[in-house]
């Protein structure tokens, strides 16, 4: 009987109903045909699995490296390949055998069954997260299931049937399946043909009422037709084509550095049912901000491995996004590695702004960082940006010839350079500074309670995670706290540091901007500056800004700000249109993990991708994208309301302020914003 | 309007290898910055033609893969 084979999925579907009528069992083929995987090569799943058993081996103190480890399996596996080889036809191999005997040799005494219980649950979590189930293959064996047929699976692999299960189940049609058959037990393959009288026997069944479907000429069609079981063999050229664009990606990425990235890329794509329409909101996350922040979190992670930090606090509010992105990412890119445990707290620029005023005072530096947002003009800006009263200053403004209002800042209409020079010998009163640390003092030891009760004093170095870009939330941050002896080493992580006033850098006291460094020249990662707001309102999060640290009878509370306002309905506004944004990329970056995992990428690999990214969304940006992802509100406190003169302001248009029109007609508009950015970069 | 996260020709949405070519070229008059060395052009041909023209003859040809892998194998040596 010769076997049928179709070249496409419709095709195949209509001759595999045909023939099932005559028939009473179908035993299908598990790989390719009913899961097909986002990878080429099946291998590349392996490496993987070897990371992970050295990374395991090294926190036991044995000296393992990945590549020893993953050579010493293909050893073990070849070896019992050999040996079953001499006593079956089949050269098939069984993988707790050959898992247990390479653990055996790695571990010596310490390799228990729970060792490679663990390990084997590794292995399938990562098959699990390369195999997709083919929606049309599986819908059809569960209607065939549905009409009485029975039911099996088939499969020449070295994994046992048990395993085989949980891959199944994963992918949901284990309930459709009588049972689930693999060579890896009975080395019966299909490859030989023997796996086919082995079920006749055990199941009872004829060779007349059954059709065996599959995807290899040989082992699927040739095999079974051969014992005279009807076959069907499918080779879908699009799942051919699929494969074929993947594995030039990888090639590449082998070579070429910039297509490491893109490869990540092609693996976090949907397939199958994965793949439904989704607004170009949700896209865009996916797409293009979750492989930017879970490359910079993977790179955050990695350096906190290199310098043996125990915990990382994610600063609110855009540090919400970022710990479901790393919490996505963290399981499948480091595993058996000693990551930092990580928190959320409750941080903003205003609440500790006059928390870092208790025991300094307000000095001069900090000062003037009130001043670089242009909305802030005078004094009260000043209180309300250090949380202080101002009429607690009456008398002392008025010692130094300065009001409440008197214009400090030089983008206003009425700014005299003395009014700066008073304000500033005004930092220099001790009967002020006095006054700003009584005011402060309540909130800055409510923020101290608040850090005790997370554990932060209990560290010598913690990791400070934030979107960017100043630093000034962690400055603030550190100068309430260093009074403290016990007071931790913090290492600051931006996804941009742009450095517009220069941080007080220390050996206990740094940021590091990961994506874009104005300390480090990085033409591509600066092109972050042409829509920094885009990053902050991405990953914002849901829930108001917080005001300040308060003192109770019973320790503190943290007190948030009112919603009620404009501002606050405008916020609920922005985290409204963004919620599919956000969306996206927490999908993307459980994807990014998976593929960035399995191809065993690092950061480093991954950033000329992510620069690329950077370029081709923020500065060459296609006028629709513009127009769907401008966020509608920013908001920020720390910005007072009042207008600068329009001499001041004029010449600060950036490239995604232009108009969708403008953008899609003008065809040099952005080249002439690429080279003014050349232009800053270069005059830095 | 919808849109897939994928293309039909397992691209990025939206004509990504376009996007390449377009700044692989921008890229030879103004630095773009650290790109990694970008792309080699025959890549980047390679590639544009597999994703925009690569769909046909896979349907076509893959009636005949086996024929072609030895043959291709054999040219190979």
């Amino acid at each position: 009987m010769k076997w049928q084979t179709c070249y496409t999925l419709d095709s195949f579907l209509k001759k595999g109903e045909q023939l099932a009528k005559q028939c009473e069992v179908i035993t299908f083929d598990l790989f390719d045909t009913l899961l097909v995987r986002r990878i080429h090569d099946p291998d590349l799943v392996k490496p993987s699995v070897a990371r992970f058993v050295a990374n395991k081996a090294q926190r036991n103190g044995l000296d393992w490296t990945w590549p020893q480890v993953q050579t010493l399996r293909d050893e073990i596996e070849a070896g019992q390949r050999q040996e079953t080889g001499k006593r079956f036809e089949d050269h098939e191999a069984c993988y707790p055998q050959f898992m247990g005997e390479l653990l055996k040799q790695i571990f010596q005494k310490k390799a228990d069954a729970d060792l490679l219980s663990e390990v084997t649950d590794y292995e399938l979590m990562m098959e699990n997260s390369m195999l997709v189930p083919r929606a049309e293959v599986v819908e059809w064996l569960s209607a065939l299931h549905a009409q009485g047929k029975k039911i099996y699976v088939l499969s020449d692999v070295y994994l046992p049937a048990s395993h085989l299960k949980r891959l199944i189940e994963h992918a949901g049609f284990l309930d459709s399946v009588d049972e689930v058959i693999s060579s890896a037990d009975s080395f019966l393959a299909k490859a030989s043909g023997l796996a086919f009288p082995l079920l006749k026997d055990r199941y009872h069944l004829h060779y007349e009422s059954w059709l065996h479907v599959g995807d290899n000429p040989f082992s699927d069609g040739l095999r079974p037709s051969e014992k005279g079981i009807k076959a069907l063999v499918l080779r879908d050229s699009s799942e051919k084509f699929r494969k074929a664009v993947v594995k030039r990606y990888y090639n590449y990425s082998q070579g070429q550095p910039f297509w490491k990235g893109r490869t990540v890329q092609q693996l976090m794509l949907p397939m199958e049912k994965e793949s439904n329409a989704f607004s170009p909101m949700r896209v865009y996350g996916y797409n293009v901000l979750a492989p930017l922040l879970a490359g910079f979190l993977q790179g955050v992670a990695e350096d906190c491995l290199r310098q043996g930090i125990k915990r990382l606090y994610f600063f609110s509010r855009e540090g919400w996004m970022l710990k479901k992105v790393w919490d996505e990412i963290v399981p499948f890119l480091f595993p058996e590695l000693p990551v930092p445990e990580t928190s959320y707290l409750y941080v903003s620029r205003m609440a500790l702004a006059g928390a870092s005023c208790a025991h300094q005072g307000l000095i001069r530096q900090n000062a003037d960082i009130v001043f670089l947002p242009t909305g802030n003009r005078d004094f009260r800006d000043v209180c309300r940006v250090f949380s202080l009263k101002p009429e607690g200053f009456t008398e002392i403004l008025h010692r130094f010839d300065l009001q409440v209002d008197t214009v400090l800042s030089d983008h206003h209409e009425g700014y005299l350079p003395q009014n700066i020079q008073q304000f500033h010998r005004l930092l220099e009163d001790d009967e002020f500074q006095v006054e700003v640390k009584r005011q402060t003092t309540d909130a800055n030891k409510a923020l101290q309670l608040y850090l005790q009760e997370q554990s932060f004093f209990e560290h010598e170095h913690v990791a400070l995670v934030d979107i960017g870009w100043l630093g000034t939330i962690q400055r603030f941050f550190f100068e309430a706290v260093n009074h403290r002896k016990e007071t931790p080493r913090c290492q600051g992580y931006l996804l941009g540091a742009t450095r517009g006033i220069e941080y007080p850098t220390t050996h206990k006291n740094c940021i590091h901007g990961m994506l874009y460094d104005r300390d480090r020249f990085n033409l591509a990662g600066s092109t972050i500056l042409y829509a920094q707001d885009l990053f902050e309102e991405a990953c914002r999060a849901p829930h108001p800004t917080l005001n300040g640290y308060q003192l109770t009878p019973e320790g503190f509370t943290l007190v948030f700000r009112e919603q009620h306002d404009a501002t606050g309905k405008a916020e609920k506004e922005q985290d409204e249109f963004y919620k599919e944004l956000q969306e996206g990329i927490k999908e993307g970056s459980r994807q990014y993990g998976i593929a960035a995992s399995i191809l065993g990428f690092k950061y480093k690999d991954i950033q000329p991708w992510l620069h690329y990214l950077l370029v081709s969304r923020l500065a060459f940006p296609k006028a629709d994208e513009v127009a769907t992802i401008r966020h509608k509100h920013h908001l920020d406190d720390f910005h007072g309301h009042h207008s600068p003169s329009n001499k001041k302001i004029k010449g600060r248009k950036a490239l995604w302020d232009n108009s969708r029109n403008m953008l899609r007609w003008n065809p040099l508009l952005r080249l002439k914003f690429f080279l003014r950015l050349i232009r800053d970069r270069l005059r830095e | 309007m919808k849109q897939q996260l994928v293309s039909k020709s397992f691209d990025l949405p939206g004509n990504e290898i376009g996007r390449v070519s377009k700044l692989y070229l921008i890229n030879r008059f103004v630095p773009l910055g650290n790109l990694g060395g970008m792309t080699r052009f025959r890549e980047l041909l390679i590639l544009t033609v597999l994703h925009r023209f690569g769909a046909l003859p896979f349907r076509l040809l893959i009636r005949y893969e086996d024929p072609l892998t030895r043959l291709y194998k054999k040219l190979k040596g």
